[in-house]
Parts: structure tokens; sequence; C-alpha cells
């Protein structure tokens, strides 16, 4: 009776995880936090090209967004998902992921700067958002992505 | 007089390396131009292989400084590992000792002052297509960078690759030894355009499929390839729909300057270095390059159908 009771309780647990891990991968959820990237980095350019009135509020939230990923993102990382034929991830975050959060770190800095730019007009927002935003995003890209064919 | 008599007896092959250096010895007359040396130095995008990786790892994509040309920098190949070499004006471990018809000779011919034929990793197939006159500015602007002592491994090539000789038989079949002519058809912006793609730039080198000898197809030519150094791709940069069809010039000036592409995203890995030299050129000069892109033939991308040498 007792080994009954225990393997209910084990075979919970295993499907609990089992489940865990079908409903998102890693690779999957850095996907849809880049996306959550690139919608806050397109309403900034449109607005910075003139396709769409500067809003500074809006502006400032977008960078706030932007802000709030390098921390999610850099846990994102476990040994093996590498592997997934999908990843653009290059194998040197798993070499050196000092320096890999290093650059998730200068993207935290430089959207914080961006947001507070925004509140100083447009082209104070464009300044920051060219000289500081999109010069992390490259680069990071430079040392820690691999194109892949799409 | 006497220099004329002698290239006739010679060979032809020794004939021409004797014209140019003639030619070139003749030159200096006329001060370079410092200002178009350095124009030259980013269009050619010397600093992306022979300036120090940043960190200890040979393979590191960022360097240091783009001024500091010791070399170092290993490139993973399916014909085995290149080492690049030191370009610093120092006298023994970098080409401080050269003179500027030596330098010309490498950079057009592909061979070096003793004589040796480089391997193609270096893009003398495209630097082939520069002006004299722009090379002469060229090595006159190197010279007045900081000249660094280094120590650089030979190459670790397969086998069948470390006979250097058999690379006079691969440009016999892939280096033509004609310099860029324009095109009186075409506007001066495109032919600006072409001189910077297919000459300094040598876009074509990492964009373009090779054949089985390492040759870039010329009828393929831009339309994406494998990335030579193993992993990933290189985009299709023709204005075909798999390509860059769908960006407009504009786009194309736009990311040139600052790595930002059409879809918000931002070029990355051995394009971002190539990508902050174009952005210290012209305006014009970029705007040029991006009206000879929009200006190609369409291609379907050949990534994928690259063959593996």
């Amino acid at each position: 009776m007792k080994r009954l009771y225990k393997s209910v309780i084990a075979a919970s647990v295993f499907s609990v995880l089992a489940a865990a891990t079908a409903s998102a991968g890693p690779v999957e959820d850095r996907k849809e936090l880049m996306k959550t990237v690139v919608k806050s980095l397109k309403l900034s350019i449109k607005m910075v090209k003139g396709e769409m009135p500067y809003d500074a509020a809006a502006a400032a939230a977008a960078m706030q967004t932007i802000h709030e990923v390098p921390d999610k993102y850099i846990k994102l990382f476990p040994e093996g998902s590498d592997k997934h034929p999908e990843t653009e991830a290059s194998p040197r975050i798993w070499q050196d992921m000092k320096g890999f959060v290093e650059k998730a770190e200068d993207m935290k800095i430089a959207s914080a700067k961006t947001r507070d730019a925004a509140s100083q007009g447009l082209d104070a927002f464009k300044a920051a958002l060219f000289g500081e935003l999109v010069k992390t995003c490259k680069g990071c890209h430079e040392a820690y992505r691999i194109k892949k064919e799409k | 007089m006497g220099g004329f008599a002698w290239t006739g007896i010679f060979p032809g092959f020794l004939g021409v390396a004797f014209l140019s250096q003639g030619r070139a010895a003749a030159s200096p007359a006329v001060a370079p131009d410092l200002k178009n040396g350095e124009t030259m130095f980013y269009a050619g995008g010397c600093a992306s292989c022979h300036a120090a990786p940043a960190s200890a790892k040979c393979d590191d994509p960022r360097t240091r400084d783009k001024f500091t040309l010791a070399g170092g920098r290993c490139l993973k190949t399916p014909f085995g590992i290149f080492y690049v070499p030191n370009i610093s004006p120092d006298e023994k471990t970098g080409i401080g000792g050269w003179s500027t018809a030596q330098f010309i000779t490498a950079m057009k011919q592909g061979v070096s002052p003793q004589g040796a034929h480089y391997y193609p990793a270096f893009p003398y197939t495209s630097y082939q297509r520069m002006y004299d006159k722009d090379l002469i500015d060229l090595k006159a602007f190197l010279d007045t960078l900081p000249a660094v002592k280094s120590n650089i491994p030979g190459h670790e090539l397969a086998l069948p690759y470390r006979f250097r000789p058999a690379l006079a038989i691969w440009k016999w079949l892939f280096l033509d030894g004609k310099t860029f002519k324009p095109d009186p058809d075409k506007s001066a912006q495109l032919n600006r355009g072409a001189y910077l793609v297919e000459g300094p730039g040598h876009c074509g080198e990492c964009h373009s499929p090779r054949n089985l000898l390492g040759g870039v197809m010329p009828n393929k030519k831009f339309s994406g390839a494998r990335n030579p150094e193993g992993k990933g791709v290189i985009p299709n940069i023709t204005p075909h729909k798999s390509g860059i069809g769908d960006w407009s010039q504009d786009d194309i000036v736009t990311a040139l300057e600052s790595g930002l592409t059409p879809s918000f995203d931002t070029f990355g890995g051995s394009m971002v270095s190539v990508q902050e030299n174009i952005a210290k050129l012209s305006g014009a000069d970029r705007a040029a390059i991006a009206a000879y892109l929009k200006s190609l033939p369409p291609l379907p991308s050949s990534i994928g159908k690259a063959k593996k040498p």
C-alpha cells in the first residue's frame, strides 16, 4: 500500500515536470522575449523616422519594456539548449557566460539611458536609440549569435 | 629603357611583375592622399581581419582596436586554419619594410615580396580591381598606424593545400588581373558603388557561393552562401525576394550606417565590423553602394545549395 502511494506521488511529480518542459522550451521563450524587443524597437524607430507622431511617454514605455528583458533572458540558457536545431545562439554563450551576461548588462544600461532620453525630445531619443541601444544589440549579436537559414 | 629590354626577354608573368613595379615606382612624385587612404582602409575592411582579436581566443569576432593591425586572428575554413598576418608598419613582423610597389603586387597579384603566393583567404581576387592610386594612398595610411610586433603561427592546412606553388593554377583560374573599369553607360554613382562593392569592399568574397575549387561562382555572385568559417549563413544581397528585394535603397543606407535592418533586427557576426567600417565612409559612398546592390540582377538564394569544398 505504501509503495503504491509513493509511486502515485512520483508519477504525478514527473508528469508535472514533463508538462512544464513541454509547454515551452527555453529556445521558444528566448524567441518570445526577442519578439518583445523587436516590437518595442519597431514602435521607437517609426517615431524616429516620422512615420508616427513622437510620443515621449510611449517611447519611454517601449524602452522600459526592453530594459526588463535581459534579466529574464539570461536565465534561459541552460546546458543543452544550444543543441536545439532552430537556435541562433552561438556555442560561445556557453563557453563565455560571463561575457554574455556583461552584454545583457550593457543592454540594461543602454535601454535605461534611451528611456531617460525620451523625455528630452525626439532628437535626444533618436541619438540614444542609435548611439546606445542599437549599438548594444549589435555588440551582442556580433559575438553571440549565428545567423541561420530562414 | 634598359628595364623594358629586360621585360622583353623575361617570360610573361615576370614581365607583369616588372611592369607593375616600374609603374608604382614612378608614382611617388605625387604625395599620397592620406584622407583617401583612410577611406580605402575602411572600405577595404583591413581591420576586420588584421586587427588583433579582443581576447586571447583567436576566433573572437571582436577586435581590441582597429588600428593595431598585429594579426593573429584565425579563420577556420574547410581547407584548414588560416592565421591572419601582421600588416602593421613593424619592419620585421609587419609590412613596414615593404615598398609601395611590393604592397601593390601583394594586393593585386597575391604575391609576397619574397615571391610566394598568398592563399585567397586574403581577398586579392577583389583587391585586384582597385586603382593603383587608391593602393598607394592606402599604403601611406597604413604606414601612419602604430608598428606592433607579433608572432603569428603558420597556417594549419589539410595536406593538399599546403603546397603553395599550386596556387598559381588557382590564380590562373580565378584571378584575371583586371583593374576596375567604369561603365560609361552607367551613372557616376553606380560606378562608384560598383567599384566599392567589387573592389575594396570585397562583398562577394563572403556573400557568394564557391565551387569545389574554392572560386566564387561568377553567375551566382552575391546570392548568399554558407559561412566559409563553418557556422551559419551569409545572406543573399541581390534584390531578390530571398535577398534584399524588399529593402529600399534608404533601408540599405540605414543598415550600413547603423546596423539596423528593415525588420528591426541588427547585423551580427563579422558583418558588425564590416558595417562599422562602412559607417566611416561618406554618405555619398554608402548611397553608391546601396544603388549598386539594388542594380544587381536578382538571384535566388544560394544558401543551402552552396557546395562544401
